[in-house]
């Protein structure tokens, strides 16, 4: 049983198989792999279902950074964590199920605070079309009451 | 993308928006109008904002026009204005309101004419709270204090009403005390007999420590009085007395009111010019807790 290899590393195999040699410290930055380390049911390779490898080679990034920046300016790391979401709508989704999914604190707050500051200003139709993906017909549809609504005024 | 993720991680995402986002994504579908409206998202959300909130700011009423207009102001060197809120109930009394105090985004005000509301001005929602137990119609004349805070005990904003009936030399003691619960909504009469203190009228309330503050006296001769600091804690429901420095306690007709000056009590006392209150203040500033439980 090694739950930790030689020189502390961990293999990470994403679910379309490619493998990723990563330190123990960065990690157990996922409080999920944390558990299983702790637990010592990690064996050489830790299975990362549901992740891609191109995900999961972005989620590796950030969590490298962060353990690496710990002594760095706090304001640079901001500048570095939006930059780092700053992405396309299906790599964010992507991101943020990982991030949920393996529980990533860190990136995960990065990701719901970019995603906050997206919603901030938009109007409720955008919201619908480009968040929720709703067609046209079922806005008109079902939340016809709901637009009387967004039709107010709230300042 | 928002019905697939997680509904803990749209929780998170909305946690973060300013209220009046929130006010329009509640419209957006009515899973997030429910999550929105939910007391535990309100907790949440209030929180949150408290926590990142790190500029203080200043509620200032001002009768202008006559009309009552309220602006929050940021509380540093510019004093800059932020924002302006229109009263929303000037038909209501043909009184003015005055200002209780203010708590976690809850503002409560009364008027002359036992009125008592609860205003939340970023959702532009108010509550008139029910007519008390003791009214002028059904016990006569007496004058009546507020108070008003947030009990986190049971999560539930509170406010405290003392009743002070007239007699022919002043007020007969002790006080009747009453408190309204926002979430159970009526009135409920309190077991706890109030010290038998006087309080100074038309003095502001400052709520610190889960307890409202209020300046008290008792009157030793006709003439003499002894001043004190009078609190009652929302939570247990219990009176205490802050002694006052001899130099404030002793005065003859004091001048000052209570006010919070950095999580703790402080008292404004203010020197006398010819019976009014002069430009001359005195500020103190409570270090540790010294109260005395009443029994």
């Amino acid at each position: 049983m090694s739950s930790s290899l030689e020189k502390n590393m961990l293999i990470l195999r994403s679910s379309d198989g490619e493998e990723f040699i990563v330190p123990e410290v960065v990690a157990v930055m996922s409080k999920a792999i944390k558990n299983m380390v702790e637990d010592e049911c990690a064996s050489n390779t830790i299975p990362v279902p549901n992740v891609d490898a191109n995900i999961l080679a972005m989620v590796i990034e950030f969590c490298k950074k962060h353990d690496e920046s710990e002594a760095e300016a706090a304001s640079d790391l901001k500048t570095f964590d939006s930059e780092f979401v700053n992405r396309g709508q299906e790599a964010l989704y992507d991101l943020i199920t990982a991030a949920n999914f393996r529980d990533v604190k860190e990136l995960l707050d990065a990701l719901c605070q970019n995603v906050a500051e997206m919603i901030k200003g938009k109007s409720v139709h955008h919201i619908r079309i480009q968040f929720l993906g709703y067609q046209l017909f079922e806005i008109l549809t079902s939340n016809f009451i709901w637009n009387i609504w967004c039709d107010r005024d709230f300042d | 993308m928002s019905d697939n993720l997680p509904q803990e991680v749209v929780f998170d995402i909305l946690a973060r928006l300013p209220v009046k986002s929130l006010l329009q994504m509640r419209c957006v579908c009515k899973s997030w109008n429910s999550l929105i409206n939910s007391p535990n998202f309100i907790t949440s959300h209030t929180n949150q904002t408290l926590a990142n909130n790190n500029n203080e700011l200043v509620l200032l009423r001002h009768h202008t026009d006559g009309k009552d207009q309220f602006t929050v102001h940021c509380n540093n060197n510019t004093f800059n204005e932020c924002t302006t809120f229109d009263c929303p109930f000037t038909n209501w009394t043909k009184y003015y309101f005055r200002v209780v105090g203010s708590c976690d985004g809850l503002v409560c005000l009364s008027s002359h004419d036992q009125t008592a509301i609860l205003w939340n001005p970023s959702i532009k929602r108010c509550l008139n709270l029910p007519t008390p137990r003791i009214t002028y119609k059904s016990h006569g004349s007496y004058t009546f204090f507020l108070g008003f805070g947030f009990d986190p005990l049971t999560n539930d904003f509170k406010v405290v009403r003392l009743v002070y009936f007239h007699t022919n030399f002043g007020y007969r003691l002790p006080a009747e005390v009453d408190v309204y619960m926002l979430s159970i909504g009526t009135w409920r009469t309190v077991n706890t007999v109030a010290p038998s203190y006087s309080l100074m009228y038309c003095v502001s309330h400052a709520f610190v420590n889960r307890a409202c503050h209020w300046i008290g006296f008792e009157a030793m001769t006709k003439e003499i009085m002894r001043y004190l600091i009078l609190s009652f804690n929302i939570s247990t429901e219990v009176f205490r007395e802050i002694k006052l420095p001899d130099c404030v306690a002793n005065v003859f007709r004091l001048i000052a009111s209570v006010a919070v000056y950095e999580e703790s009590i402080c008292l404004f006392h203010y020197d006398r010019d010819w019976g009014y209150p002069s430009k001359n203040c005195d500020i103190w500033v409570m270090k540790e807790w010294c109260g005395r439980v009443l029994d």
